[in-house]
């Protein structure tokens, strides 16, 4: 009987065999006894299957996760340091340009090079008595320059290029522009040029401002390449490096 | 190199269940819960010997629960594994007679989810010992009771594994193994208890 136990166990006897047995089981206690101590046998057997296993995978594992992590050269850790460094700079300069090129503008760009003219320069050897626009002008009355200017009142060159800074200064950028080409003509014609160098920058201003830049990169670069130029120290090769990176935009 | 990817929680059960590709499954469980479990038995009074063991004996803990369908997917292999290691961890230092004051002062504040994993967690030294007695068997009778039914290899799958001339002779060879060790049970009925319990889950 146990022989045929061991089969019903192991699944090997079906059928009628397979149904006789099991009457006989249900019948006999001492049957179901030794039914009962071969399946924990075959649990015995299968719980140490399963942990042999695992043991061996273990083994496994434990060289696998314990590998020793290869040391990295000092060759090797400076060139990591000096590549890490050097992204970090290129990340840097980068953003840097990016704000620089993104926040840049016409109007900054302006400010960045401009103040407001100081009317003592030009009295200075000069002589003559106060013009209406002059008077208006040196009380920082802008609004009424350009309105005297209009009504006729400024005759004279000194007028007209303080007419062209209080135009500057109320953001009238195209009457700048045109009172101070005349101005650099006149110059160009008359064998004594006055305001010419104040007229140059601040034209090249109002060009910047007005978004000709095409007309105000020249006038710069000739600025900055005359060191005897009033305003050659006030023209940077980064402002014209600003000048250039509003025009590529 | 080879390229070792996380296996989903469904592919490992599915492939434990089967048995097929058992030993990648259980790979995949080290690669996943191994350093962090043993950094849970380290850090509470145990040894890197101790974490290795404890993570052993759960990993057995798990795949029977799982090859028996009692594993019921509620939480996570990750979250039933923590459990069970700490079950088996606190257990084996009370066993130890530890104090277990850094362990309560760990386990406060700790987010984690309940389980009664204890019931299903037989003495680890009854454990040892019926995988003992089965070990004590000669290496013949070990081979073929675990080809048999463990790896449910057939009578001819053995006899192609083994120097043996035929199934027939394998099959006797079994048989007397079987019976062999089941005498060598029933002279330790403290071991059958354990056995039953281990069949009833």
């Amino acid at each position: 009987m146990s022989e045929k136990l061991v089969m019903y166990l192991d699944g090997e006897i079906t059928g009628q065999e397979k149904a006789d047995l099991e009457k006989q089981l249900g019948a006999s206690p001492e049957l179901q006894e030794e039914l009962s101590s071969l399946r924990q046998t075959r649990a015995a057997i299968q719980y140490f299957g399963l942990k042999d296993k695992v043991a061996g995978v273990h083994q496994q594992m434990m060289l696998e996760l314990a590998a020793p992590v290869i040391p990295i050269s000092r060759g090797r850790k400076i060139l990591r340091y000096s590549m890490a460094a050097a992204a970090a700079v290129i990340l840097l300069v980068g953003s840097w340009l990016a704000y620089s090129f993104f926040s840049l503008s016409p109007d900054k760009v302006f400010a960045s090079g401009y103040h407001t003219y100081e009317l003592s320069n030009m009295r200075s050897g000069d002589g003559n008595s106060s013009t209406a626009i002059e008077k208006a002008f040196e009380g920082n009355q802008f609004d009424e320059v350009l309105k005297l200017y209009q009504e006729g009142a400024g005759a004279g060159i000194r007028d007209r290029f303080l007419t062209a800074v209080a135009a500057l200064e109320k953001k009238n950028d195209p009457l700048a522009i045109r009172l101070l080409k005349e101005q650099l003509e006149s110059n160009r014609l008359s064998s004594k040029p006055v305001y010419n160098d104040d007229s140059e920058y601040y034209l090249a201003l109002g060009y910047v401002r007005n978004k000709d830049y095409d007309f105000a990169l020249p006038l710069l670069q000739k600025i900055k390449d005359d060191p005897e130029h009033t305003y050659n120290s006030k023209v940077t090769t980064r402002l014209i490096r600003k000048v250039k990176l509003l025009k590529w935009r | 190199m080879e390229v070792v990817r996380n296996l989903p929680d469904e592919e490992i059960i599915s492939g434990l269940k089967t048995g097929k590709r058992a030993e990648e499954m259980i790979r995949s469980l080290y690669r996943g819960y191994f350093e962090s479990l043993s950094w849970y038995v380290m850090n509470n009074s145990g040894s890197r010997q101790d974490a290795e063991d404890i993570f052993q004996e759960v990993v057995v803990s798990f795949i029977d629960l799982v090859q028996k369908g009692k594993f019921r997917g509620d939480s996570s292999i990750k979250t039933f594994l923590y459990s069970m290691n700490r079950h088996t961890w606190l257990n084996e230092l009370k066993r130890r007679g530890r104090a277990l004051a850094r362990e309560e002062k760990y386990e406060r504040g700790q987010d984690r989810v309940e389980m009664d994993t204890s019931h299903q967690i037989a003495d680890r030294e009854e454990k040892a010992a019926i995988a003992g007695l089965v070990a004590a068997l000669g290496d013949t009778c070990k081979k073929i009771l675990t080809l048999f039914y463990y790896e449910n290899l057939s009578m001819r799958e053995i006899v192609d594994a083994t120097d043996y001339e035929n199934e027939q002779v394998v099959r006797n060879k079994k048989y007397k193994c079987l019976k062999q060790l089941e005498q060598m049970l029933h002279e330790k009925p403290a071991l059958r208890e354990s056995l039953k319990n281990l069949l009833n889950g």
